[in-house]
């Protein structure tokens, strides 16, 4: 059982986080301001912390502040907020990730998912040198047993759909075009391959990322190519 | 080396000091016809004898004696004394035998002398040719003058009647040594001796003109050979002769010494004006005073030491060494004087400062400048009247009160000048171009300001709205037109910054509104979320749920596109252009797009271009463009009906462009 702290000055909000994830057999505490969340996390065990930004009295903002003097964590910003600057603040501030209200509470979820795994049970795979496993993030490819795993959770891809991870992966934090994809993966020279690329890096999209429209590995630099981010 | 010298001084002296010598005695001849009382003088018999203060000749010094006799006058320079009072113990010590001294008599029409025969020549020819003397002499009184104006006496000046006016007299060139001495004594016979020629213009004032030629004097003189060793021509001899043997030294020192000073004023150009670490040429405060005063300075300076020249050569009784040593110096000053200057005139022109440092320069760029300003207001003047001229011509019916006015002003302005010159002559001429310079002037000034303020109209025309008009540059009419002006252009500023403003609050207001009406949006859709997980059994119920979960979603994007279209009409959106593949943003949105448009049984028929063609945009935005389109498509397209994507590259507006259709 996880303890997780959902904190927001929105009563029916905080109520609505805390039926989704009680059925994900969470433990939910609940906060309505800074104040009380911080109180909260210096008396009881939490493990995850869910923070609004705009609230009366002590802002999400300076709460996250007080928090990573202390402890260290994982917090997830929510707000109303959807200016990319509001997302870089709280990033920086040393949020684990962003999500903006009115949410989707299915991605909710996965992220609330994703945070406690990768700062609980699953903390990093070491990768053996010489051994053919490659790794961004929590994102790992174990090209022995033709694996792929995100956050510990194998996911399956096709094998068209694995070559090219494996390409991208392989070469973490390079932008490349559909053209050259398809020369390094097919081995032959890009006749046609247009949408077919595109077609195949959504697929696998929708397959590692909590929300493809907002993805966190498999990033699309529209109009140059894809890459895959570099995550230590 | 003595003799040598000797040789040479006679041969160097020869012609110069004799003529300078013979020309003394030629005065002396003069003198001695008019000789007064204000000389020295006694009677030996029936003669007088005068004894002039002889004075040194110029260059040469105290070099000569001579007696001079012409009828019963005699004059000598040999100072008086009781050994010498008669004309006899004068003769005695003017021909004393001397082994420096020349001598020459001239004794009834006979000449003697113990020169060598060459200088002889010359010295006969010199004094036949002239020394024929004309003078007056009153009847009444017996005075003696030089020419026929009774009321002048002007004793021992030189006179235009000195040389005869006799056409026989043969023609002298400078080759009179061959000349011989019988050949001017016949001519000279036949043109004068002591006849009495009377004009009319002499008898009326009862004068008599005399000629006296050399016939009628006697001359006894001995002059030195030996150069007294204080004359200047000495000096200089004497230095040459003492330098003889360096000459080869000097012959090298000459050329190497011209080479050094050629390097050196090399290096000193180029290294006028430069200061360690600087790369621009550095004028001194010295550099800057007005180089009119520099070279005052230095006129003053050769002034000063010219004369100080002058004044030594003339004294020759200076030491050879005081002299050079003093020339030496006085050069040395006036070279380094001149090496001032010449080091502040190229730091100048080298600093290109040259004009602006001497007075005259900037008055000459002074000038300059006001004459282009001339120039310019001219010419745009005279376009001014060119257009003027074709307006009036259109309108010249309608302002014909204005023509009156003018014509008015002209007729004034004729009348004005008529009456001017009229008064003044000449001076009233100069007093009406007065007139017009100053109209055409006052004309110009406001033609001048009128163009400034077409000027300031046109920039707050053209959207400048920062533009500002000063009074100071306008003629008295337009200081209320700049006043307008500048408030229409105060008023724009204003409203520009007004409407940017407004345009912001705007934004920030729609961007809290919707932020505001996310929080409940939020609720909603989470709890119609959890609606939808119950189960539900009642059809109609499950129904309504899905349009509330539908709605809330639509009411979602429409908030988070409110702030995107505020801000873009606001001009908040910032743009990150660089140059992006336009084909290929193409096909990785048909990618994102092709399950969708599968799913409705929508054909897609791409007609891309081969080469990648390069826009220069935004990803961002044009990827959202698009993605708006292919969202349209996919869910208002006809299913089972084709999606045309084609590229197109419109040469004739030189963009590249894209259009898609879909049936």
């Amino acid at each position: 059982m996880y303890n997780i702290l959902v904190c927001d000055d929105d009563k029916e909000i905080v109520k609505a986080i805390d039926i989704y994830l009680s059925k994900e057999d969470y433990n939910v505490l609940k906060a309505y301001n800074g104040n009380e969340a911080l109180k909260i996390i210096r008396n009881t065990e939490v493990h995850l912390v869910i923070l609004d930004i705009m609230m009366p009295g002590k802002d999400g903002i300076e709460t996250l502040e007080e928090i990573r003097k202390e402890f260290s964590i994982p917090v997830l910003m929510l707000s109303a907020k959807s200016e990319d600057s509001d997302k870089i603040i709280g990033l920086d501030l040393g949020a684990d990730d962003y999500v903006t209200k009115p949410f989707n509470p299915m991605e909710l979820i996965a992220r609330v998912n994703s945070c406690i795994r990768r700062y609980t049970k699953f903390g990093s795979i070491e990768v053996k040198e010489g051994s053919k496993m490659y790794k961004s993030g929590d994102l790992v490819i174990d090209d022995n047993l033709k694996k792929v795993m995100i956050e510990g959770k194998e996911v399956k891809l096709t094998p068209t759909e694995y070559n090219i991870l494996k390409f991208l992966l392989k070469n973490k934090g390079t932008v490349f075009s559909i053209d050259q994809i398809y020369e390094n993966v097919w081995k032959d020279e890009a006749y046609a391959a247009e949408n077919i690329i595109a077609v195949h890096i959504r697929h696998i999209r929708e397959k590692i990322e909590i929300n493809p429209k907002d993805p966190r590995y498999l990033k699309v630099i529209w109009g140059i190519g894809y890459k895959i981010e570099k995550i230590d | 080396m003595k003799a040598h010298l000797h040789q040479k001084r006679h041969f160097l002296i020869g012609v110069n000091f004799k003529s300078a010598y013979l020309g003394r005695i030629r005065s002396e001849m003069e003198e001695l016809i008019f000789a007064n009382d204000s000389y020295k003088m006694i009677k030996d018999g029936n003669n007088r004898i005068y004894y002039t203060n002889y004075y040194p000749i110029y260059g040469i010094g105290d070099c000569g004696n001579f007696l001079i006799i012409y009828q019963d006058k005699a004059l000598t320079n040999i100072p008086f004394s009781e050994k010498t009072d008669t004309l006899a113990e004068i003769k005695e010590e003017v021909i004393k035998k001397d082994n420096n001294k020349v001598n020459f008599c001239y004794e009834n029409n006979e000449y003697t002398s113990n020169e060598p025969e060459f200088l002889d020549d010359y010295t006969r020819g010199f004094l036949n040719y002239n020394t024929a003397i004309t003078y007056y002499s009153s009847r009444k009184t017996g005075a003696i003058t030089r020419n026929d104006y009774s009321g002048y006496d002007y004793v021992g000046s030189e006179d235009e009647n000195v040389i005869p006016e006799v056409d026989e007299i043969p023609e002298i060139t400078s080759d009179t040594a061959s000349y011989s001495v019988s050949d001017v004594s016949t001519t000279s016979l036949t043109t004068d001796t002591t006849n009495v020629i009377e004009s009319e213009t002499a008898q009326e004032r009862e004068v008599e003109q005399y000629t006296a030629a050399i016939e009628d004097f006697t001359i006894y003189t001995s002059f030195i050979t030996e150069l007294p060793e204080n004359s200047e021509i000495a000096l200089v001899i004497n230095t040459m002769t003492q330098l003889k043997p360096y000459e080869q030294q000097i012959m090298i020192a000459l050329p190497v010494s011209v080479i050094l000073t050629l390097l050196i004023s090399i290096f000193l150009i180029n290294s006028i004006g430069h200061v360690k670490g600087k790369d621009e040429i550095q004028l001194t405060d010295f550099d800057k005073i007005p180089l009119e005063v520099m070279l005052c300075a230095v006129l003053i300076v050769f002034a000063i030491f010219g004369v100080s020249i002058e004044e030594l050569g003339a004294d020759i009784m200076v030491s050879q060494n005081t002299f050079f040593t003093t020339i030496t110096t006085v050069y040395i000053i006036i070279f380094a004087v001149l090496e001032i200057f010449m080091v502040t005139l190229i730091a100048r022109i080298k600093a290109k400062k040259f004009l602006d440092t001497c007075i005259c320069g900037r008055l000459f760029k002074w000038s300059v400048k006001i004459l282009s300003e001339m120039l310019d207001m001219i010419k745009r003047w005279l376009l001014k009247i060119r257009d003027s001229i074709k307006k009036t011509q259109k309108g010249i019916s309608e302002n014909i009160k204005l023509t009156w006015k003018l014509i008015g002003a002209i007729g004034i302005y004729i009348i004005v000048s008529i009456v001017l010159v009229g008064i003044f002559g000449e001076f009233g001429v100069i007093l009406d171009g007065i007139i017009l310079f100053y109209v055409m002037y006052q004309v110009l000034a406001r033609v001048n300001s009128f163009m400034k303020l077409e000027a300031g109209l046109k920039e707050i025309y053209e959207g400048n709205n920062t533009i500002r008009l000063y009074k100071d540059d306008f003629t008295k009419e337009f200081e209320n037109c700049v006043d307008y002006v500048n408030d229409i252009s105060n008023g724009f500023e204003n409203a520009v910054e007004e409407s940017l403003k407004s345009e912001r609050l705007k934004t920030e207001l729609i961007t809290n509104v919707s932020h505001d009406i996310k929080t409940p949006l939020t609720s909603i859709i989470n709890y119609v979320d959890l609606i939808k997980k119950e189960n539900i059994d009642n059809d109609k119920l499950k129904e309504y749920v899905d349009i509330l979960d539908s709605k809330s979603q639509r009411l979602k994007k429409l908030t988070e596109d409110l702030v995107e279209a505020s801000k873009a009409s606001s001009g908040n959106v910032s743009l990150n252009l660089e140059e992006i593949g336009l084909i290929e943003l193409l096909n990785q949105l048909i990618g994102e797009y092709k399950d969708k448009f599968e799913e409705k049984n929508l054909e897609i028929v791409t007609n891309l271009s081969k080469v990648n063609i390069k826009v220069k945009a935004d990803s961002r935005y044009l990827y959202r463009v698009i993605d708006n389109l292919f969202g349209n498509i996919s869910k208002y397209a006809l299913e089972n009906s084709r999606v045309y994507i084609e590229t197109e590259i419109m040469e004739a507006r030189k963009s590249k462009g894209y259009s898609k259709k879909y049936i």
